[in-house]
């Protein structure tokens, strides 16, 4: 009885007030609509932001290696490979003996001995006393040409010089190899200062560049057969 | 079918309501007009955002392209400047001794004709010792004098004697046994730096 009278109340209320009820129906469903397309408005917002961002760095990116390809002029690999030489990834023994061989060639400053300074040796440096004999001219040749001559870096720390018998000369020179790691995220832009500096060590140095590519002849005959 | 009249006013029912009823029709219908353009807005927003997203997707596919063709590139321009970091950071244990020799030697030889370079030490921190030699006395006060001037000191960051040595050493036959006098000088100092190295 009382559900009917509860019925019967509802009734007259809607017939009473449909068209209240109707607008506020559709104000509320409006509402939603308005929640809806706003949410979907922000998250289409923050893709264009991340997309807009993500854009802006690899159009960076591609105009950086862009500036830098017609700046090195193709050139970068040999810039590479003259790097590779002046700071080989791993030590090489040979390549330091070669280097004070071909200084003392080039500037005729004769280096008799070398002895390695074990208390000054790490892991990318390694340190080495030479003596050596020449007139002022030939060291001051010497003093010109030591730093990438050789094909190698060499930095010198300490220089003592006899000026009058030129044989007490005795230098520290410092030989470097140090593995190369990625961990810049960003491209580098290169200057012009960049190359202007690997083209003055470049005028330096002699490398040969060989193209790796290039089949070497087999120099002896080679049997399958040992007998 | 008989039709009657109903002579009562019509009973007013849910008077709570009724009060606000009209204020709600009036004010729900401006309100959901508004909301109404508001979600308009809304979509052509949405629209033109989503509009800008497919044309950066695209610009994005055609940079992406781009770099995977230039890759080489890249990692050639990355081992470039991290070798060339590590280059510019060793170049810094360097002495440069040249310049700082230079400098010396010109210094020296515009000073007194007697004046030699005995010896010179420097390091990488431009600290030098040098010694300076002479084979007469009047040579010696020449070069003293030019020590203090002002175009010798410009070189110096500091610069003291360390001290003075008169040695005599014996040259020639023994028939001859003369002497000869020998002046040295000793000075410790601190070059100013040179940022253009001669070649």
């Amino acid at each position: 009885m009382i559900n009917l009278v509860n019925l019967r109340k509802i009734r007259y209320f809607v017939r009473d007030y449909w068209p209240t009820l109707l607008t506020l129906l559709s104000l509320g469903i409006v509402i939603l609509l308005i929640m809806a397309s706003y949410k979907t408005y922000k998250e289409s917002q923050n893709d264009l932001d991340v997309l807009s961002e993500e854009v802006k760095l690899l159009k960076n990116r591609s105009d950086t290696l862009q500036y830098n390809k017609t700046l090195t002029e193709d050139q970068i690999v040999v810039y590479n490979k003259i790097l590779t030489t002046l700071i080989p990834e791993t030590e090489d023994y040979f390549s330091i003996i070669y280097a004070l061989e071909t200084i003392s060639q080039n500037t005729g400053f004769s280096i008799v001995s070398y002895t390695i300074n074990l208390s000054n040796i790490s892991r990318e440096k390694l340190s080495i006393n030479i003596e050596g004999r020449g007139n002022p001219d030939d060291f001051k040749r010497f003093l010109d040409a030591y730093k990438f001559s050789g094909g190698r870096l060499i930095t010198s720390e300490r220089i003592e010089f006899s000026g009058v018998n030129f044989t007490n000369t005795r230098v520290s020179l410092n030989f470097y190899s140090k593995k190369f790691t990625f961990n810049e995220s960003v491209v580098p832009q290169l200057t012009k200062g960049d190359i202007a500096k690997l083209e003055e060590i470049k005028k330096k140095i002699k490398i040969s560049f060989k193209d790796e590519s290039t089949p070497t002849e087999e120099e002896y005959e080679v049997k399958d057969n040992p007998f | 079918m008989k039709k009657r009249l109903n002579l009562f006013n019509r009973k007013k029912r849910f008077d709570f309501f009724s009060a606000y009823a009209n204020k709600v029709k009036r004010y729900g219908s401006v309100f959901g007009v508004i909301f109404f353009l508001l979600f308009v807005f809304i979509i052509i927003q949405t629209i033109s955002v989503r509009g800008q997203v497919q044309t950066l997707t695209k610009k994005k596919q055609l940079y992406l392209a781009l770099l995977i063709n230039d890759k080489d590139i890249e990692a050639n321009t990355r081992y470039f400047k991290g070798k060339q970091t590590q280059l510019l950071k060793y170049e810094k244990d360097d002495a440069r001794f040249l310049p700082y020799y230079s400098v010396l030697v010109s210094a020296l030889s515009s000073s007194s004709q007697s004046a030699t370079l005995d010896s010179i030490e420097i390091d990488k921190n431009r600290d030098a010792t040098f010694i300076v030699k002479f084979r007469d006395y009047n040579g010696m006060v020449q070069f003293l004098k030019y020590v203090e001037s002002e175009e010798f000191l410009d070189n110096f960051e500091a610069l003291s004697m360390a001290s003075l040595n008169l040695s005599r050493e014996s040259s020639g036959t023994k028939v001859q046994s003369a002497l000869n006098k020998n002046y040295q000088l000793q000075f410790k100092g601190r070059f100013k730096e040179i940022n253009d190295q001669p070649s």
